[in-house]
């Protein structure tokens, strides 16, 4: 990044307002308008304040984020140790409210090493490595093998890929089992690598799949919520094509000579019912379809043209369309369900020997981390937490808070309930930083939640305030990144007020960016070929975002 | 008498110093001047490579005068592995040491401490709340956890805490909890000394610490000779009494390396903390055991000697890694200009490395190393990164520089133990293709043949490629077989679903037959493995099996080369001991949980490498480094985690919680971390390296290095620029002097080289691709398929293919009674090719079954309409050039004759169809080229002047629907004019390529802008194409 040119004094102030460390304070910061700086400034005060390093977490997105967070904060405190009292003073000044004095100085020089030396390092990290921390320290509470090893991506991947192929080869190996039936089933559905990553989607979501009890509930579930009768079958359902007919197969010569009588669609429809009588079982249900139905098996628009004048017959014939459609949509939905349950039992096979393998092997995967942590800290008294994590934790700051999920937002109220339950049982304050913009919440495929980002600020601001703890909200609006051009294009997208409540809880929508006066020039270009707004819309939220400005998970 | 404590300061080479002092009289007795006293004398050093290296020592300082040397001891010290001490044990003490019962070995003990660890995991009353089990279930992790349990008690052991203290650690409104893991500790506090008393072993530390004792009571009733303890920080209670004894024998010395004599007495005393300032013991201090250890003699500091003139950076050292409770005086030092003196003096020589990753790393440091050698002097790399170890030795070999790597390499990472890995992950876990060719490859699988590769190679070809077969050696044979079966067919003309294109029908016979001779040797080889299936079998029997596998897999003659060198010998030591031990026979496991026991068997083997004389570079641990000179001296892997190592927690005790109890922190090992790094800045030519990211993960500088350049301030920077040398130097070396980019390839091959007959399929990839054409039938370059792929759609196609073109061809007058049947049974020997790759099957025979209903449906419905249906029908058609003919060749899946007498071409489609676009546009002429050569009375029994009613594809995936028919409509012009077009621009595409000037350039119509097919990355598309490589699925080029 450009070294910021002149920062306005009101950018300053806001600042300095959240950098109190006594208080605890909320930052919305739009993209490029020092989100990282107030953090580490943050972290600076509360160690100028006295905290002592091991009782501050400061959770970050990425774990490349964390190092560079770590870096910032190690630079400057290195830098303190050399300078003069009044450089000192001066640096001291800028940052915090408290009057630089000699008891202060010798701390702020010793801050460095006092940091470097924090048993087990100072906690910048992201959530994932805080609850592999925490869970180790805790395996027995959390209800996880201790000595737990971390399944990352690529192994993740591997021990799934291991365990789909040896389904699949069962199901192959005995092709009258329930796995063979399924197998046969779900090939017709998807395609060799489809249906890989059918199984692969289908584990990546076993929270939903899982939470529907075992296997049979959800096929069960499944039955239902297509309206479909769990004993309703594709055959039942084709037989009641000719035993349920308003037009008795005896009917269909008669028929026939009737609409030879029409023009040329009639005589094909004529065609048609002549034609049944002789057909294989299995050709008859189709071709009685055709009489009603398109190619596509939506309803014919007139099954006879007005050159029929039996007007008791067209209207048979329209009642018929009407119950051969009905059946069509239970077919449809009968072959879905079926198709489904073929993937679930396969799916579920499939899941239910990765979690078994994972116990087995004492295996936790990403998910598992942050599930296990949650539970640990919602089963056990917090006050054994505090005391057996080298006796606890007292500031929690938080980065990229938009794409915090709602487990880890969970995670953090655990951590932090304490902080606002008995004000005053602590003589000192203990206090929350989140900082981050909704707008650029890109990790939605990992269950970010960027509504919650205002939800929590009314939770946090409800609980401080409640006790008479002081609470700070402020926005960023300064870029010191993006000249005016790009930030505008920006603004453009989230003027929409539907845009803006497609990641925000906030009913004002969201407040314009501000360039700084000496920006740099800069030209927005849409990344779709779509129109601008509803290619952003699309992206917002997701992995491409279009408009972001921040790199990848590392 | 007071007692006698030296120091040495890190800037003084230690060994040379010591024994100057001692033959120089300066230890406090005359005991050298008197060769025969000094045999006498008995001389404890930490390492027993520091008593090696004090032999030479004393040979160097005696020079030609004759001596007998003292008797040299090591003590051991905590971070090393073996504890020399009680292996060292002769003499006197020899006899204590016999009548002391026997510790237990590493392994043994972690085991018989996994199968308590696994009993209690799957006792159901500890159970957590959830059902799910507490611990681990296999016995890999029972044993890590041993480890952790084992760590344990060794710290209670070694610090003489009693187990019932922990009864009362936590507060009781806490106790709940705590009783938790209480119930888990009643392992090592409880069933583990019944185990050890059953046995009549005790603990190896225990073991250590009365040996210790009894040689510090020895010490002490014999007081005549003189006795010097030398280099240790008495970090270990049982050493420090040791050495309190013999600083106040009346001919005791004890030499500290590397004191600290420069830290005001302030900041000295804080070192322990202070509980009234809330100052924590400032355990990751350097000074941290020699503190204590003085306070143990009770002597001061001060009353401490230095047997030679601090000259280097002592000073400077005690400054950056000085307490933090007092870093606050950092300031006020800068401001002495004596210090300020010390400084520029100190970094003069120092020069700081900082690598943007860690190969970057390790290539500057052997530039760091070169350059040194080329000066003529020795130089160290001292690393506790054994990778980057390895890296720069690697490095080293691009100039021969040969090295000294004392640290040697992890046993598993030796090839006799990575041969060992994959023999049994092959025959255990699944005969996954890749593990298997990289257990066929290995350099030590023998098999008693006399060469493996060309019988390797074979089989890799005929079998490991494409889909992976079943699991096993027999199905690997029978996979073979079937495949020579069909070979032979296809040498012999007869039906075969091998494809003329398929690279596997060069395979020659004596290979296969060579292939077959390794799959038999094989299996009689992996047979006490493959016979186990899923019996449990004890440890020890499943290791002996293991042993007797990887000697038949590296059989030659009458030698078992996976057993002959250093590493096969250590390898061969450690299963002989895991089939002996009685732990392991006792340890009942699934075969599928042995690979991961091998491996934590093997943990912690080091195979180390011959010892060179003479060489200039050498490669150390810090521990190793120890006590040891170099003219230059490089510190690599100066990250967090490394160097320092993390200081982990157990999963029961906390710190407070240790230090509550007197155990040591975890910041212990960092105090005896920042120690050695101390001790080797005392060189004078240092260079720090660090890399800013490690396999990719951004890391923390170690915070030496950043203490260091805090102090350093302004003057870090010269350091740093000289490192930036270092790193030009390495970047440069392997930066080409000018990059030409690659041009888009135009290659023109001489006339006679050009193909003269193509297919119709392949007119497509002339008139897309001509590059296609240049490298499939000139350079006759065939892609072999991925190692265990995925089933493709290939493969499918020709089986479906064949099995509906024989149905049509065979019942060409007549359909049969059940025509869907017939067809599945016409299917069923050509995937019957399959039944040896489970995986492909299973995807493909229940489409296959699918699409036979499907089409057995649409063929008796097609049937009704037609006049005549012919299938698999062969043509041939020559276009005059000028001087040579064109021959074009093609196969019609199916030609129909409707009621009229005009004909249809239809073909089978496994895959995607074309569009009618593609085809009307000249860009698909397959079918149209078909009905050209129809027209031209090419087929069998077709007149010339035939017309062509229609074209078109019949999807056949069977996915939902199975099967789909796709006439091609034209929007303008008739299949007859479409034809007719297509052989004009043929006859002009050959025309143009009878040129010999004719280039065949790649993607020339591609279907996507930036790549086309099998030969991209021959043509170097990537290097040349307007993206730069990226893939753009834009859809272009139509």
């Amino acid at each position: 990044m450009r070294a910021p040119g002149v920062i306005p004094d009101s950018v300053r102030e806001l600042q300095r307002a959240v950098s109190n460390p006594a208080v605890s304070a909320w930052v919305a910061a739009n993209a490029g308008s020092g989100k990282t700086h107030v953090l580490v400034q943050r972290v600076i005060n509360l160690l100028l304040d006295g905290v002592e390093p091991e009782k501050i977490l400061c959770i970050t997105f990425t774990k490349a984020a964390a190092a560079n967070m770590a870096k910032r904060v190690f630079d400057t405190l290195a830098e303190w140790t050399t300078l003069d009292d009044a450089g000192l003073d001066k640096a001291i000044r800028e940052r915090s409210s408290v009057a630089p004095d000699a008891a202060r100085r010798a701390l702020a020089r010793r801050l460095f090493a006092r940091a470097l030396d924090t048993p087990g390092g100072l906690k910048v990290q992201t959530i994932h490595a805080f609850c592999t921390q925490l869970l180790h320290q805790f395996p027995f509470e959390a209800n996880v093998a201790a000595r737990f090893n971390v399944l990352d991506d690529a192994e993740h991947t591997q021990l799934l890929e291991q365990l789909t192929l040896n389904v699949l080869l069962e199901g192959a190996d005995a092709p009258d089992g329930k796995l063979g039936r399924a197998l046969a089933a779900a090939m017709v559905a998807a395609a060799d690598q489809t249906f890989r990553d059918v199984v692969r989607e289908a584990i990546a979501k076993r929270g939903t799949i899982m939470t529907a009890g075992d296997r049979d509930t959800a096929l069960a579930n499944l039955s239902k919520s297509l309206g479909v009768d769990p004993s309703d079958d594709a055959a039942k359902i084709e037989a009641e094509y000719f035993t349920g007919s308003l037009i008795a197969a005896a009917e269909w010569p008669a028929l026939a000579s009737t609409l030879a009588q029409g023009n040329k669609t009639d005589i094909d429809q004529a065609r048609r019912f002549a034609g049944l009588k002789a057909m294989p079982d299995a050709e008859r249900v189709a071709s009685y379809l055709q009489i009603f139905c398109t190619g596509e098996g939506t309803p014919r628009k007139s099954i006879v043209t007005k050159a029929i004048k039996d007007t008791t017959l067209v209207e048979r014939l329209c009642r018929e369309q009407e119950r051969i459609c009905a059946l069509l949509e239970r077919r449809r939905a009968v072959a879905c369900r079926d198709r489904s349950a073929a993937l679930l039992t396969i799916a579920y096979e499939v899941l239910e020997r990765y979690l078994k393998e994972k116990e087995r092997r004492g295996l936790l995967d990403y998910d598992d981390l942050i599930d296990k942590a949650l539970a640990l800290l919602g089963n056990v008294d917090a006050a054994w937490v505090h005391y057996k994590l080298d006796l606890g934790i007292d500031h929690v700051l938080i980065d990229e808070a938009q794409d915090t999920s709602k487990k880890q937002w969970q995670i953090v109220r655990h951590l932090t309930d304490e902080f606002t339950a008995g004000a005053g049982a602590r003589p000192f304050t203990r206090t929350i930083f989140p900082v981050g913009d909704e707008k650029q919440s890109i990790y939605s495929f990992q269950n970010a939640a960027p509504k919650e980002f205002a939800e929590m600020r009314r939770y946090f601001e409800r609980r401080h305030t409640s006790v008479g703890l002081d609470f700070v909200f402020r926005e960023l609006k300064h870029s010191f990144r993006s000249g005016e051009s790009i930030l505008a294009a920006v603004d453009l997208v989230f003027k929409s007020m539907e845009m803006a409540a497609s990641v925000s809880s906030d009913a004002g929508g969201f407040p314009p960016h501000l360039a700084l006066p000496d920006a740099l020039p800069g030209a927005a270009k849409s990344g779709s070929r779509s129109n601008p707004t509803s290619g952003a819309r699309s992206k917002a939220g997701t992995r491409h975002s279009t408009w972001s400005t921040r790199p990848a998970r590392g | 008498m007071a007692p006698r404590v030296f120091t040495i300061p890190a800037s003084a080479p230690f060994l040379p110093t010591l024994i100057e002092a001692l033959i120089g009289g300066k230890l406090g007795f005359a005991a050298a001047r008197d060769p025969l006293a000094m045999a006498a004398a008995t001389l404890y050093l930490p390492t027993r490579r520091a008593c090696r290296l004090a032999r030479d020592a004393f040979l160097d300082v005696m020079k030609d005068n004759a001596a007998i040397l003292p008797r040299i001891v090591a003590i051991g010290d905590i971070d090393e592995d073996e504890i020399a001490f009680a292996e060292a044990a002769t003499g006197d003490i020899a006899a204590d040491a016999l009548a002391l019962p026997e510790a237990l070995g590493g392994m043994e003990r972690r085991l018989l401490l996994a199968r308590l660890i696994g009993k209690w995991a799957t006792s159901p009353e500890l159970h957590g709340t959830s059902g799910a089990p507490l611990v681990a279930q296999t016995p890999a992790a029972a044993c890590a956890l041993a480890d952790d349990l084992a760590r344990l008690i060794d710290d209670m052991t070694t610090r003489g805490v009693p187990w019932e203290r922990l009864d009362n650690l936590v507060p009781d409104e806490l106790d709940e909890y705590w009783q938790l893991t209480l119930k888990f500790l009643q392992i090592a506090i409880k069933q583990w000394p019944d185990v050890l008393h059953e046995r009549g072993a005790i603990e190896a530390v225990t073991r250590r610490d009365l040996l210790i004792k009894a040689e510090a009571a020895r010490l002490a009733r014999k007081t005549d000779a003189p006795v010097i303890v030398a280099g240790s920080t008495g970090s270990i209670p049982a050493t420090a009494e040791l050495i309190a004894t013999i600083a106040q024998l009346p001919h005791g010395a004890v030499v500290l390396p590397g004191l600290d004599t420069d830290l005001d007495d302030e900041s000295w005393s804080l070192i322990t903390g202070n509980e009234s300032k809330r100052i924590a013991p400032a355990s990751g201090h350097p000074q941290f055991a020699m503190q204590a250890l003085l306070t143990r003699i009770g002597i001061a500091r001060d009353a401490v000697a230095s047997l030679a003139a601090p000259r280097g950076r002592e000073r400077l050292l005690s400054e950056a890694l000085r307490p933090a409770a007092k870093t606050d005086m950092w300031r006020q030092k800068a401001a002495e200009p004596e210090f300020e003196a010390h400084l520029a003096t100190a970094l003069e020589t120092l020069t700081v490395i900082e690598a943007a990753n860690a190969e970057e790393e390790s290539l500057a440091i052997a530039v760091a190393l070169r350059e040194a050698v080329h000066d003529g002097k020795t130089a160290a790399l001292v690393t506790p990164d054994r990778a980057l170890g390895r890296r720069v030795l690697a490095a080293l070999a691009r100039w021969n520089i040969l090295a000294e790597d004392s640290g040697g390499d992890a046993l598993a990472e030796t090839p006799a133990g990575i041969f060992a890995r994959l023999a049994a992950e092959t025959a255990l876990h699944g005969f996954a293709p890749v593990t298997l060719l990289a257990l066929l490859k290995h350099p030590l699988l023998r098999l008693d043949m006399g060469g493996t590769e060309d019988a390797v190679a074979a089989l890799e070809r005929a079998i490991l490629r494409g889909p992976r077969p079943r699991p096993g050696t027999r199905s690997l044979a029978g996979a073979l077989q079937a495949f020579r079966t069909e070979l032979e067919k296809f040498r012999r003309k007869e039906k075969t679903d091998l494809h003329p294109s398929d690279p596997r029908i060069d395979l020659t016979d004596t290979a296969l037959a060579a292939a077959a001779d390794l799959v038999k040797r094989l299996g009689q080889a992996l047979a006490p493995f493959e016979s186990l299936g899923l019996t449990r079998l004890p440890l020890g029997e499943l290791a002996a099996r293991h042993r007797d596998v990887l000697a038949a897999l590296s059989r030659q003659g009458k030698d078992d080369v996976a057993f002959a060198g250093r590493d096969g010998a250590k390898l061969s030591d450690a299963l002989d001991e895991l089939a002996a031990m009685e732990a392991a026979a006792r340890l009942s496991v699934e075969p599928s949980d042995y690979l991961e026991l091998f491996s934590a068997a093997l943990a912690g083997r080091v195979v180390r490498r011959p010892a060179q004389s003479g060489l200039r570079v050498r490669i150390l641990g810090p521990l190793e480094a120890r006590l040891t000179e170099s003219d230059r001296v490089v510190l690599g892997g100066l990250v967090e985690g490394t160097w320092p190592p993390e200081s982990q927690t157990d999963a029961w005790l906390s710190r407070p919680m240790r230090l509550n109890l007197g155990l040591d922190l975890p910041e212990r090992r960092i105090g005896l971390s920042a120690h050695d790094f101390a001790q080797l800045l005392g060189a004078r030519d240092v260079i720090l390296t660090h890399a800013a990211k490690i396999a990719g993960t951004p890391t923390v500088p170690s915070r030496f290095i950043q203490r260091l350049a805090a102090v350093a301030g302004e003057r870090w920077k010269p350091a740093r620029a000289r490192g930036d040398d270092y790193l030009t130097w390495a970047r440069e070396l392997d930066r080409p002097e000018t990059i030409t980019p690659e041009p888009q390839p135009a290659p023109k091959p001489p006339r006679a080289a050009r193909p003269i007959s193509l297919s119709v399929t392949e007119i497509e990839h002339w008139l897309r691709d001509p590059y296609t054409i240049y490298a499939k039938h000139i350079l006759r370059l065939t892609p072999l398929d991925p190692i265990g792929a995925e089933p493709g759609a290939a493969e499918r196609g020709t089986f479906i293919h064949a099995a509906i073109g024989e149905f049509t061809k065979t019942f060409a007058e007549k359909l049969p009674d059940d025509p869907a049947r017939a067809l599945i049974e016409l299917g069923r020997p050509h995937f019957a090719a399959l039944n040896d790759f489970p995986e492909a099957r299973a995807f493909w025979w229940p489409r296959f079954e699918r699409i036979a209903r499907w089409f057995a449906r649409w063929e008796i419905a097609r049937r009704s309409g037609l006049a005549a249906v012919v299938a698999e029908i062969r043509a041939e058609l020559d276009i005059p050039l000028g001087e040579g003919v064109f021959k074009l060749r093609g196969i019609a899946d199916r030609i129909e004759r409707d009621a009229e007498g005009r004909y249809i071409i239809l073909d089978y489609k496994t895959g995607a169809a074309r569009t009618e676009k593609q085809v009307r546009t000249g860009l698909a002429p397959q079918l149209t080229l078909e009905a050209a050569m129809l027209r031209q009375g090419k087929f069998k029994d077709i007149a010339a002047g035939a017309s062509v009613a229609e074209l078109g594809y019949v999807l056949l995936k069977g996915g939902e629907p199975p099967g789909e028919p796709k006439p091609l409509k034209f929007k303008e012009g008739t299949p007859d004019s479409h034809a007719d077009r297509a052989l004009e621009k043929l006859t002009a595409l050959a025309k143009r390529f009878a040129d010999a000037d004719q280039p065949y350039r790649s993607l020339v119509h591609p279907m996507w802008t930036t790549h086309y097919g099998d030969y991209d990355h021959l043509a170097r598309v990537k290097e040349w194409s307007s993206t730069g490589g990226a893939v753009d699925e834009s859809g272009g080029g139509e």
